[in-house]
Formats: structure tokens, C-alpha cells, sequence
């Protein structure tokens, strides 16, 4: 059998909390600015409230199931077929989420940062990246992420510290944006953003158990929500909405406009290695998650094989897309505004189907 | 055909080999509790010996212990200590065993050692106490003549006039004749002759079945110096020899515990060389001591050329950069990770020892930084990290902004820049590209030439290539300043293994650099930091104790006070965990207690 194994509370939170955040990099804001105007920052908070609903569905789940995950689970719960059917949707999210990802970076570099390099080149080493990640495996990825978020995190305070310059407290006003219900509605539909705690209940065998995935997904959906929040926040402060919904990647303009006499001026080098590496890891994980479902569907023993030929089918799939708009309004749309249908409906109606035919060892959970 | 079977291998499927690797967990510690109580000395070696039993083509026992009772220095000769062989259950026509008749035994000696063409080789034959026919066997160069002549040949040869009828055997002469301080009996030949060529002197004695080995080394070796490659200012100035027993002997030195143990091994299947494998016994975790001596006794090759060919393997990940062994020539260095509950494996032959299992950080660390306040001690290791950074990065940075962010580069910089390359013809990544292998280069020739010299060569191959080079029009100044900052950086780096990786990444960092620019460098820091932390050094995680993290004490980049260092690195799973009992400085409390009073 695969092994994947164990890691600490640590390196979960922190393999969570970049895979979430690091969606604030890209044109998620300017989309939301566009939808809410300028409450976006507290309505991400709506949107974790009620992803933590969510994530409660799915740590029921697997208390009911302790030392399975969510393959296992969906198998036990609603036997091999629909079980089958329930992973297999769940698997091909996971690598549309990593395409996706894939093409918004490759998309906005050639934006802003590389413009002359053709975008196989770009896809290319981003894929070969996701390929050695995911030979080394779930606890590497982990670490990796432990190692590289200190930086990480130090490299956005920077860039939010070093905005403050351009802060304008009059550009979060009207503080209710288009109206009450409008952010309601989208809070709650835009709560698949902290979707990915999900993977959680993946690798649930290579966490130390149920309690401590409870702990882990709980803490990292609350640290992403407060680093989306003051991202949002901060560049909510710097450009009023009408002009957030022109911009593709918000933050990355943000840092442009910084400067601190002649020499202290643009630090997008370091906004760069920031985004670029919360990107590769988080689009890592998504992908590996694809994996990982796949060999455990088709209870495949080795996992190599299927990198090596899911890489290729990822970088094919990655360059088929026609252009940067497409990917903005049509694939992150979907996934923003259906994603929450299998990352937290799913476990939702295999926890009602564990209920009513008696599945699982915890009767009482 | 070949082609067609490497075609073959590429398409067709292959089931992955089940390598279950060495991991040191924490789970494993009660494990580790329960077997405790068997771990007196005897129960060690005789797990030690079970375990060396399994693997195959592992020494006998009898030779483990020869070894073992040799390296126990100083001890007063008793004569439990004298090893005495379990006499022989095997056939008397074995080969490999000593026969009763003198002649044989020589024979066999000179077959073994090919005398007379082998004039290293010294036979000495005379008759013990004027009756008894005998020869002792010895490499020329190896022993201390004056304790052959003196305490060998003179004892033995002398007639003892009280005792004339005496009859002459192995246990009068290791009782009565031989004052030397250490004697082992020995049937096997194969045994006797990897003493003999270790510096011990074999006596053969007629119509007795064993022999005597007698200690008897005496070559030459180095007398103990200053370090090379680690020197500091403040703190010990002593480095490890070529000889095992001054080095053995330098860490005693340090460390006056009794459970620091030392364990003779011989390296691999041909025995060729002998280690030393040190830890403390109640501090390291057993599993590690256990890990280290399968991993040795496992090596199956003719020679090993010091710690250097012995690290590579038992090392973990042989193909990464990033070494998994810490080597040092610092006595008092391998005596601090002894204490942290780390194994010190030091070859026969090699100045250096060997430490595992290590962690990434720890090769930032030197000897000075705990001699120093703590407060110096952290300034020059955020210095190091500083340097190791800019090392690995600076020229690949300096592409990545020169070819493809220049809009990235401040306005009044960007002038002086575009200005200084104004004139060169070559493009960026080239000119860098030869300015580093000509540091190589330069820093290669100063090694291999004599001190003097290697020093005046790269003073002048840094001032007048450099400077003719700018002059020539061939290189921009910024670019010697980049060039030289890297490799001043690389020179801060404390620990000359990790020291290289970074050399060698260096340029894949300048390839990553000037096909993508930064994103080719971040793309670089994911692969190398990914395979990085896939690593693992004698089970324990590379990174460590960060990612994973682990409860530490606060000795890793920031040095903390050293009072509040109380506890061993957590990573490790010593069996003592603690360092102190309680408050280091006793002290302060009584200080207090006696204001309260």
C-alpha cells in the first residue's frame, strides 16, 4: 500500500493555510470587487463561517469513520458504485482546481513578470515542479511548506507594511458596498475559497487523528480567513472598487505602487518569490490530491506511474485554454461559485447516508 | 540488444521495491524503554554480536571482542581481561586454524604474507627461556621496537634459572613472561593476520594451538595540531590526527564520562580499516547506535579510503548536494554533539570525524559560537545564513534582474548598470559564467599549491586578472563585484561539504535564473527545497527541527542564552531528555533565597 506518512499539527495548518491563501494572489479579488465592491474583506469572513459549517460536516464524517479517509468513507457509506462516482467527482474537482491553477499563474506572469517566454515554457517548468513534488510525496510537501512559510508570510507583512503609503481609510466606504444581501449571498457562495481544508479528510490517514484534524482544519481556515481578510483589506484601502475590478492580480499592482524615495521603490521581486511559491505548493497539493483519490479509486499500489502520465495529461490540459479571459471569467467563476457543491456537499450526503443505513463504527457521532 | 533491453525497461511496468528506510520515531521511544533493563554491557554485545551474526560475511565474535579488549586503554592487566578464545569445536585439519607444529604455522605465515618477496615482513625465530622453539611475526614500521626487543624478545629469551622445569605454555608465558600490558590469544589465522598488519606482534610457540598477540604499535604519526579547516579565535586550538587512538583520546579528554562508549568495527567485508563508533550510552538513542553499526557492517568493498568514502556509504540520499554526515576535525566539536546524544564514527587513517545523524542547521554552527556570549554567537550565525544565502543566489538574482526585470532595478542603477556594460560584448549570463569558473579555477590552484604560493595566486589572480579583465572590456565591474561577494560568501560558510553543494547550486541557480528570470529561480527553490526536505539523516527529518517541528532548544539559527538551553534537541529521541536537573544557574536562586531571608 501507498504510504504517505505522519505529520504534525504544524505542517497541516500551514500546508492548509498557504493552498487557501493563495488564492488572493490572483484575479479572485478583482472578481469579488466586482460582485461586492469594496466589503470584500469582511465578507470573506462570512464565507469562512461558513466554511467551518462545512468542514464540520466532514470531521463527522470522519469521526464516524476513524482511520479511514474520504475514499474509504465514500465506499463504506455508499457502497463501491456510488462511492466510486462520489470519489471520481471529487478527484477530477481536484485536478481542474490544479489546471486552473496552473493556467492563472502561468497567465499572469506573462502579464506582468515575463512576458516574452512562451507559455509552454512557463506551464512547463511549473509542471516539472508539481512532477518532483509529487514523487517525493504528501510528508515532503508538508515540510516544504513548514520550511518556506515563514518566508512567505514575512514577504507579505513586508508588502502590506510597506503599502500603507498608498492607504486611503475613504476607500472602503460605503462600508455595506452594494447591499446586505448581496454580501450575504456571496459569503455563502463563495465559501468553496477555504474548500481545500478538504484535503484534510483526504490524507486524513497521515494526520494524527480525527481530533487533531478538527484542530487542524479549525485553525486553518481561521489563519487564511485573517490573511485573505487583511489582503483584501489592504488593497481595498489602496484602490477604490471601481478600479479593483480592472486590475487582474491586485496584490501583485499593489506592490508595484510602492516607493520610499529612489531606492525603495517597487518590491514586486519579493511579492513575486511570494506568490510564485504559495502557488507551486498549493497547486501541488490540489493536483496530488488527484493522485492520491485516483490510485485509491482504482486501488492502484504505486503511485508513479499514474504522476508521470497525469503530469502529461496536466501540462496538455494546461495549455488548451484559449486566453486569460477565459480563465478568469469562465474556470475560476465555476469553481468559485460551484466548488462548495463537492467539497462540502459530498461528505455532507455521505454522512446522511452513513446515518440512515448505519454505517460507520462511532454510531453516536 | 542492449538498446532494445533499455527500451524494454522504459515501457514495461516494474513493481516498486518495498525500501523500507531507517526512521527514527517517536513512538519507538517505549519500545525502547522496555528493552532497557537488557542493556548492561553483556546484553549489548551480545545483541551486538547477534546482530553482526545476521548479516552475512559479518567478523566472528572472537574478533570483536580481540578488538573491543584492545581499545579498553589503561586498563590494569587482569587477567579476565586476557581474552581466552573458546577453544575450537572445528575440525584440527581446518585451514584457517594454527596447528601444533611450529613449521606449519611458519609456513603458513609465509605463504600468507608472501615472504620472501615481501620485506615488510618481519620472522624472528629463537627459543623461549633456551628450550622451546618459537617465531614472532611482526610488519616492519608498524610496532615500537624498543618493546620487542626490551619486553618481547629479552623476556622470553632470558633463561629462567628458578624455574627449569617449568613446562612452557600459552599460560605461563602470557602470566609469567610477557611484560607487555595487553596480550590476547588467538587460533584463527585470518584474525592473527589482520592484527599483525594492524601493528600487533604475533608469537607462534611449538606444539601449542593458539598464539599470542601482543600490543606492540608503535608507528609514526602526526603529533596533534591546530585546526585547518575550522579554526576559530576563541576556544580550543586541537584537531583530530591520523591516528584513531589520539583521537579517540582527544574526545576523552572532553567528555570524563564513564558512558561514553567507544566500539571498535571494522569497516565492511574486507576489513581493511577499523572504526571507532562513539556515543554516550543513556543519552543516544540505542536505535541510532544500532542503525550506524548495520549500515557499516553492511558495506561490502575491498578499500575505504577514510571517513570521506565511509560517509558516502552510509549516508541516506548519496545523489543529493546537501551532505547528511557532518565530518569535523574538532575534538571538542564532536565531544558537543556526543553530549547532544549524536554518534561519532572516526576511521582509522582519517583527521576527521564523522557525526550523525545531522540536521541542515547544525552546519551553520562552529566551535566559537558557544565559546562566545550568546549575543556574538547569534550575530555570526545570522552572518553565516546571510552568507549561504547570497551564495547560492546572488549571480542567479543578478541574471534573473539583468535579463529579464530590469524594470524591477531603481532608475539611478539601473544607469550605472546599463553604463558599465555598455562596452563588454559578451552577454550577461556568459560574462558570469566565466567569471565564476575562473573563481573556481583560481581557488582550485590556490588549494593544490603550497601555502605561500596558493595565497599569492589568488591575491594576484583576484587584483590583476580582475582588474585586467574589467580593463580589457571583457567583464563590467559590477559583475567582479558580484562574482567576488559570492565567493567571499561561500568562504563564510563553516562546514566545507555543505560549502560545496552550495558552489554547485550556485550555477543550476544561474541556469534557473536566466531561462525564467525569478521565476525560474522560485522554481529552482521548490525542486532543491523539496528534495531537501524528502530528506532524512539517519531517520531523522533534514530540516528538522522547523519542518518538521519538533520541541528544540533555542540552538538553532538564533543562539538563546545558554542558561536556558535545557533540554537535548527533541529530534533526536535521546533517552535524557533533560541537560540540567533544574535551574543552570543555582546561583540566582540562592541569591534570592537569601534576599527572601
Amino acid at each position: 500500500m501507498i504510504k504517505e506518512g505522519k505529520f504534525g499539527a504544524q505542517e497541516a495548518v500551514c500546508l492548509i493555510t498557504v493552498t487557501i491563501t493563495s488564492k488572493v494572489f490572483f484575479s479572485s479579488p478583482a472578481i469579488i470587487a466586482g460582485l461586492i465592491g469594496n466589503t470584500g474583506w469582511y465578507t470573506t469572513l462570512i464565507s469562512a463561517a461558513v466554511a467551518l459549517v462545512g468542514f464540520c460536516f466532514i470531521y463527522l464524517l470522519l469521526k464516524r469513520f476513524p482511520g479511514k479517509d474520504i475514499v474509504e468513507i465514500f465506499d463504506i457509506a455508499l457502497g463501491r458504485v456510488v462511492g466510486f462516482i462520489f470519489s471520481g467527482i471529487l478527484g477530477i474537482y481536484m485536478l481542474f482546481i490544479s489546471v486552473t491553477r496552473v493556467n492563472e499563474l502561468s497567465e499572469f506572469l506573462k502579464v506582468y513578470v515575463i512576458p516574452l517566454s512562451p507559455n509552454w515554457l512557463i506551464i512547463g517548468i511549473f509542471i516539472a515542479c508539481i512532477f518532483t513534488l509529487s514523487l517525493l510525496g504528501l510528508e515532503s510537501i508538508a515540510r516544504l511548506s513548514k520550511l518556506l512559510i515563514y518566508a512567505l508570510l514575512a514577504g507579505f507583512l513586508v508588502v502590506l507594511l510597506l503599502g500603507i503609503q498608498n492607504y486611503n481609510i475613504n476607500n472602503l466606504f460605503p462600508i455595506f458596498g452594494y447591499g446586505l444581501d448581496k454580501i450575504a449571498f456571496q459569503g455563502i457562495v463563495r465559501s468553496s475559497v477555504y474548500g481545500e481544508v478538504i484535503i484534510l479528510a483526504i490524507f486524513a490517514k497521515s494526520f494524527q487523528g480525527v481530533k487533531f484534524i478538527k484542530k487542524e482544519g479549525i485553525t486553518g481556515i481561521l489563519l487564511s480567513a485573517a490573511i485573505i481578510s487583511v489582503s483584501v483589506l489592504s488593497y481595498s484601502l489602496t484602490f477604490p472598487y471601481y478600479v479593483v475590478q480592472e486590475i487582474t492580480a491586485p496584490m501583485y499592482a499593489m506592490s508595484t505602487l510602492i516607493d520610499y524615495g529612489r531606492f525603495v521603490q517597487r518590491v514586486e521581486p519579493l511579492f513575486l518569490y511570494v506568490w510564485i511559491i504559495g502557488s507551486f505548493i498549493s497547486a501541488t497539493l490540489v493536483f496530488y490530491s488527484f493522485i492520491w483519490i485516483f490510485c485509491k479509486t482504482f486501488r492502484i499500489q504505486d503511485k508513479k506511474p499514474i504522476i508521470i502520465g497525469s503530469c502529461t495529461i496536466l501540462y496538455a490540459t494546461a495549455l488548451m485554454h484559449k486566453d486569460i479571459i477565459s480563465i478568469i471569467l469562465g474556470y475560476v467563476v465555476l469553481i468559485r461559485n460551484f466548488g462548495s457543491l463537492p467539497l462540502f456537499v459530498l461528505p455532507l450526503i455521505a454522512l446522511i447516508a452513513a446515518l440512515i443505513r448505519k454505517k460507520g463504527g462511532n454510531l453516536n457521532a | 540488444m542492449n538498446l532494445l533491453f533499455a527500451v524494454k525497461n522504459i515501457i514495461i511496468y516494474k513493481e516498486p521495491k518495498n525500501n523500507q528506510r531507517f526512521e527514527l520515531l517517536e513512538d519507538e521511544k517505549e519500545d525502547m524503554e522496555i528493552s532497557k533493563p537488557a542493556e548492561t554491557p553483556e546484553a549489548t554485545d551480545s545483541n551486538c554480536n547477534s546482530d553482526e551474526k545476521d548479516s552475512a560475511g559479518s567478523p566472528p565474535k572472537q574478533f570483536k571482542k580481540l578488538i573491543r579488549g584492545l581499545i579498553k586503554t589503561g586498563e590494569p592487566k587482569d587477567r579476565s581481561k586476557v581474552t581466552t578464545d573458546v577453544k575450537s569445536d572445528q575440525n584440527k585439519d581446518d585451514v584457517n586454524h594454527i596447528c601444533k607444529e611450529l613449521k606449519n604455522n611458519m609456513q603458513k605465515v609465509k605463504q600468507e604474507f608472501h615472504v620472501p618477496t615481501n620485506q615488510d615482513i618481519v620472522i624472528r625465530e629463537f627459543k623461549i627461556m633456551q628450550k622451546i622453539n618459537a617465531f614472532i611475526v611482526y610488519v616492519d614500521g608498524m610496532v615500537d621496537k624498543n618493546t620487542i626487543n626490551d619486553y618481547i624478545l629479552r623476556q622470553l629469551m632470558a633463561e629462567q634459572k628458578n624455574n627449569k622445569n617449568t613446562k612452557i605454555s600459552v599460560d605461563y608465558i602470557t602470566d609469567n613472561l610477557l611484560a607487555i600490558n595487553q596480550v590476547i590469544r588467538q587460533t584463527d589465522y585470518e584474525e592473527i593476520i589482520k592484527q599483525i598488519l594492524n601493528g600487533l606482534t604475533a608469537l607462534f610457540v611449538e606444539g601449542n594451538q593458539e598464539c599470542v598477540l601482543i600490543e606492540s604499535r608503535g608507528y609514526e604519526k602526526r603529533s596533534v595540531s591546530t585546526p585547518l579547516d575550522e579554526s576559530v579565535i576563541k576556544g580550543p586550538q586541537e584537531a583530530f590526527t591520523e591516528n584513531l587512538r589520539t583521537n579517540l583520546t582527544l574526545v576523552r579528554k572532553i567528555i570524563k564520562n564513564k558512558d561514553l562508549v567507544t566500539e571498535m568495527m571494522p569497516i565492511g567485508k574486507a576489513e581493511n580499516t577499523t572504526c571507532a563508533i562513539m556515543h554516550i550510552k543513556g543519552i543516544t538513542n540505542p536505535k541510532i547506535v544500532q542503525e550506524v553499526k548495520r549500515r557499516i557492517s553492511s558495506i561490502d568493498i575491498d578499500f575505504i579510503a577514510g571517513d570521506g568514502g565511509l560517509d558516502q556509504l552510509i549516508e541516506d540520499h548519496p545523489f543529493s548536494l546537501f551532505p547528511q554526515i557532518l565530518s569535523t576535525e574538532r575534538p571538542d566539536k564532536t565531544a558537543s554533539f556526543l553530549i547532544d546524544g549524536k554518534v561519532a564514527i572516526i576511521c582509522d587513517g582519517s583527521p576527521y570525524a564523522s557525526i550523525a545523524p545531522i540536521t541542515f542547521f547544525r552546519f551553520f554552527h562552529t566551535s566559537e559560537d558557544t565559546t562566545l556570549r550568546w549575543q556574538f554567537g547569534t550575530f555570526l550565525r545570522l552572518i553565516r545564513m546571510v552568507a549561504a544565502f547570497l551564495a547560492t543566489f546572488l549571480p542567479g538574482l543578478f541574471i534573473a534582474l539583468t535579463l529579464y526585470h530590469q524594470e524591477m532595478i531603481p532608475t539611478e542603477l539601473l544607469f550605472s548598470l546599463s553604463k558599465a556594460r555598455e562596452n563588454i560584448p559578451i552577454p550577461t549570463i556568459l560574462e558570469l559564467l566565466v567569471m565564476e569558473l575562473f573563481f573556481e579555477l583560481m581557488r582550485e590552484a590556490g588549494v593544490r599549491l603550497p601555502g605561500a604560493i596558493g595565497q599569492t595566486l589568488g591575491i594576484i589572480g583576484a587584483i590583476i586578472l580582475g582588474s585586467a579583465a574589467v580593463a580589457a572590456g571583457i567583464v563590467s565591474p559590477i559583475l567582479i563585484m558580484v562574482v567576488s561577494i559570492t565567493g567571499l560568501c561561500s568562504f563564510a560558510i563553516p562546514n566545507y561539504s555543505i560549502a560545496f553543494g552550495v558552489r554547485i547550486m550556485r550555477f543550476i541557480f544561474i541556469f534557473f535564473g536566466a531561462i525564467a528570470g525569478f521565476y525560474g529561480i522560485a522554481a529552482g527553490i521548490i525542486i532543491f527545497g523539496g528534495l531537501a526536505c524528502s530528506m532524512k539523516s539517519f531517520g531523522v527529518p533534514y530540516f528538522s527541527p522547523v519542518a518538521p517541528k519538533t520541541k528544540a532548544n533555542h540552538d538553532i539559527g538564533i543562539m538563546a542564552p545558554p542558561w536556558t538551553l535545557k533540554e537535548r534537541p527533541d529530534f533526536l529521541n535521546t533517552n535524557n531528555r533533560k541537560r540540567t536537573s533544574g535551574t543552570v544557574r543555582g546561583w540566582i536562586q540562592q541569591a534570592n533565597r537569601g534576599n527572601g531571608k
